[in-house]
């Protein structure tokens, strides 16, 4: 088989130059060489037995994915040392004292027997005044007992609850969302999950926030309830520390894009509607939303002091069709909103980076599996004789010492904040939980791709599995009598 | 042999790294899900109430240790407390003291524990007191030092006092100057002031606005969300009234007798001239400095520092609001009702005996003219 060989010569200029030179050297350093008039041969060599072209791209396309992977490095460094020696910003928590205003609570709930009577109970307990409360259980074409036991609690608590019964309409939080948004007179509203488990301060800590009328959406943190459940919950609850603790806390110090989740989080209802109110065509209505806000001259504010317990998922393949969903969600935000974003004049550069690069955080393990192939290519098919090996020498230490272990860094550093002691030293596994996250997420973005686009394949809801147990209600608790499909009063 | 090592050894360095995850795996000692506690930081009156409680099961079961210190009990009519000769020598008592009724605190004695008293209680001058329970009025005399807490029915603060916990009061608190303070909540906080001449100037009446039809130049108002949004800095003139909300990417400041049916928000520093009334919330990452004789019934925020001067009203009766930044400088004649929050330090002083305020490197530019805050 032919080698193509090709050399280039990068003639040394004047010191104006170095910087440019220096430059060449290490993002070049794959594929080209010189001659310095220093006497050093930079060594130039490529060569592949499929021609110039084949190794040319092979080493271009992995200079981009190293590229990304620097800066991703870089950015999760970056927040973990701002969460350990930065200035902290956590203005709405000393917001104890205010006349509240009035929210409404929305539980969205398909199929959710096994955990909503103890969200709703958890709703009845909060210190937030009754009175400026609405709670609004949304029930979304259940076919369990939710109905029924929503209906019981609500008959324990007379007055206290409005649930909505959503039978027919779009599927979809976002679609269920949107009805029964059309329903509430409140200013605010604040969305749960129905397997979360709201603490006695929460409401206040996450309506404190919209004191400050530039603040559109609010992001409180999420705590697993069931650790001790197995390793998979023991890891989810290392990489939740390491999400909010660290990632979200470090880009609301940072004055960058915290993002809201869908779950414990509160939205103005007038920037909701300023953006165009629910979107129930996405599949993350979360990150959409984030991004609409964002665009429209909104802050979303994450409170790390908003803490609720979640269940996590139990089993890897329940985790992986859970990751599968937020990564066809996200990335389909990253289509609407990248460039847009990216455009937009009236956000800063820092800002605009940052909210690219979350955007763009689930395609990170696609590229990183392809870079993985990359590599094996290159390996395989083109011959370098390296040029500046120190460069690439201390690329790879670096990047082994380093760029490997960001992650891990960040986790550890959040476990170190919530002052947890002997759950770090599960550090080591969360290894096993990227891989599994890897691969579910490489395999989204091929089916989003590629079979999603295919005639008569749409996107299935897959619902998180609970494992709670049921809900075991007496015999009074049972609902009387029969209700109406639509907003019981 | 040697293939059988070399594999060994290859395994252990693979297996030393996961030794500490497998052993927690294998024998877990940290499975509990994190506590979320938020109680005491959203309660000021926590420490006093847990103190309470505690206190009344201990006198009903007759324990005479409580939290690391020996209660003393002083029933009602004792002529003083009746403190040790070792104690008097010491200057100062480590017992907690149960108090039935009012009393005065002796002076040159420290009491490094609680002190609780049913009725009244009266602290002496110059002394440092660990926290203080009163079931009546509590007054702290001047130069009396807090280190934790103080909760009364009513508590007066006198002048010169430094506060280092929290401060509560069922119903009013006042404010001497001079004093510093973290944490101060009632119904109705009053900063009194010594000298006539630095109360505030009387509140203009028949006050006439001029609506805003025209917002100046970099100010886009949205109809829809009744809000204004400026991406530089925006002054708005003298005597305006509008009804919603300026959000502002930059200083913002507002002329004299605004009335603003919304609230405020801005990313570099607020000032709120004379006499303004805005019904909504204050809030700026710089600094927020609310001149003379303004009227704010929302929460007042930042995450720099905050000046109110004198003849403030923040709040409302019945409609509480939370001051709260790392730095407060409240101006004697200011009313809050609610809860004044200092993360770093809050204090309040004659504003004639202050030419020249430094918060933090911060030079507030206070001039001592009674009233104005430039």
């Amino acid at each position: 088989m032919p080698v193509h060989v090709v050399y280039f010569g990068l003639p040394s200029k004047a010191a104006s130059c170095t910087l440019r030179t220096l430059l060449m050297l290490v993002v070049g350093s794959f594929a080209s060489g010189a001659q310095s008039d220093t006497g050093i041969t930079l060594g130039y060599a490529i060569a592949s037995p499929f021609g110039t072209v084949w190794a040319w791209c092979l080493v271009g396309m992995m200079g981009i994915v190293m590229l990304l992977l620097t800066v991703y490095t870089l950015r999760h460094y970056v927040f973990s040392i701002n969460r350990l020696f930065g200035h902290q910003r956590h203005p709405y928590a000393s917001i104890v004292t205010a006349d509240w205003p009035r929210v409404t609570i929305f539980v969205a709930a398909h199929n959710e027997e096994d955990v909503i009577q103890d969200c709703l109970e958890n709703l009845m307990r909060v210190d937030y005044p009754a009175d400026r409360m609405v709670i609004m259980p949304v029930n979304d074409r259940s076919s369990d007992r939710t109905r029924e036991i929503i209906d019981a609690v609500v008959e324990r608590f007379p007055g206290r609850i409005t649930p909505f019964h959503r039978v027919g309409g779009k599927p979809g939080k976002a679609a269920a969302l949107k009805d029964a948004t059309a329903l509430i007179d409140t200013d605010f509203i604040i969305v749960f999950d129905a397997d979360y488990m709201p603490s006695r301060g929460l409401i206040r800590r996450l309506m404190a926030p919209f004191f400050d009328a530039e603040v559109g959406a609010v992001m409180g943190r999420v705590v697993p309830h069931n650790v001790g459940a197995n390793l998979l919950t023991r890891l989810l609850d290392l990489e939740r520390s390491g999400g909010y603790q660290v990632d979200q806390q470090a880009r609301m110090n940072l004055g960058l894009v915290p993002q809201y989740g869908g779950t414990v989080g509160g939205i103005r209802i007038s920037a909701l509607q300023s953006v165009g109110g629910w979107h129930d065509d996405v599949l993350a209505e979360d990150t959409d939303l984030t991004y609409r806000l964002l665009l429209g001259g909104w802050l979303t504010v994450y409170h790390n002091r908003a803490e609720c317990y979640e269940e996590v998922p139990q089993n890897w393949a329940v985790r992986m069709r859970q990751i599968k969903r937020w990564s066809k969600g996200h990335n389909q935000a990253l289509v609407r909103h990248g460039g847009a974003l990216l455009r937009n004049p009236s956000l800063g550069l820092i800002e605009r980076v940052d909210g690219f690069l979350l955007l763009g955080v689930y395609m990170m393990s696609p590229i990183l599996l392809f870079g993985w192939v990359l590599s094996l290519l290159m390996y395989f098919t083109v011959s370098m004789r390296m040029l500046a090996p120190a460069f690439l020498l201390i690329a790879f230490m670096a990047h082994s010492a380093l760029g490997n272990f960001a992650a891990f860094f960040e986790i550890a550093t959040a476990v170190h904040l919530d002052r947890s002691r002997q759950r770090i030293y599960l550090l080591a596994f969360t290894f096993m939980g990227f891989i599994v996250s890897a691969v579910a997420i490489a395999q989204s973005v091929l089916e989003q791709l590629l079979l999603d686009r295919m005639p008569g394949r749409g996107f299935h809801w897959d619902k998180t599995v609970r494992y709670r147990r049921p809900v075991v209600l007496p015999a009074t608790h049972l609902p009387l009598s029969s209700v109406s499909e639509e907003m019981q009063p | 042999m040697m293939l059988a090592l070399l594999v060994g050894l290859v395994l252990l360095v693979l297996v030393l790294p996961l030794l500490p995850a497998l052993c927690e795996w294998r024998r877990p000692r940290d499975v509990v899900p994190l506590k979320i506690d938020e109680t005491d930081a959203l309660d000021p009156l926590y420490l006093a109430h847990s103190f309470a409680v505690l206190l009344a099961e201990a006198v009903k079961v007759g324990a005479t240790y409580l939290g690391g210190s020996d209660i003393a009990h002083v029933t009602r009519g004792a002529n003083g407390v009746p403190l040790l000769a070792t104690e008097v020598a010491a200057k100062r008592t480590d017992r907690l003291w149960h108090i039935q009724g009012d009393i005065h605190l002796p002076e040159n004695i420290g009491f490094y524990a609680e002190v609780s008293a049913s009725a009244g209680l009266h602290t002496a001058a110059h002394n440092v007191y660990r926290a203080l329970w009163a079931g009546g009025l509590a007054t702290l005399a001047p130069f009396s030092t807090v280190l934790r807490w103080v909760h009364g029915r009513a508590v007066h603060v006198g002048a010169g006092c430094h506060l280092a916990g929290r401060v509560t009061a069922q119903d009013t608190l006042t404010i001497e100057p001079g004093v510093f303070f973290m944490l101060l909540h009632a119904s109705r906080i009053d900063f009194v002031a010594q000298h006539e001449r630095c109360r505030a100037h009387p509140p203009v009446t028949n006050l006439s606005y001029v609506a805003i039809t025209d917002w100046p130049d970099g100010a886009v108002w949205n109809p829809q969300v009744r809000r204004a949004f400026a991406r530089s800095a925006l002054q708005v003139g003298d005597h305006y009234a509008w009804h919603g909300d300026i959000v502002c990417l930059a200083d913002l400041g507002l002329g004299r007798y605004c009335k603003a049916d919304g609230s405020l928000k801005a990313r570099g520093s607020l000032h709120v001239g004379i006499g303004c009334h805005i019904s909504g919330s204050v809030v700026a990452n710089g600094s927020v400095y609310l001149a003379a004789n303004c009227e704010v019934l929302g929460s007042v925020l930042s995450e720099t520092a905050i000046v109110v001067g004198p003849g403030c009203t923040i709040g409302a009766p019945g409609n509480p609001a939370t001051i709260t930044a790392p730095y407060i400088d409240m101006a004697p004649g200011a009313t809050v009702y609610g809860t004044v929050w200092a993360e770093e330090k809050g204090w309040t002083t004659e504003l004639a005996s202050r030419t020249s305020t430094v918060l933090n490197g911060l030079s507030l530019g206070i001039v001592p003219a009674c009233g104005l805050v430039v």
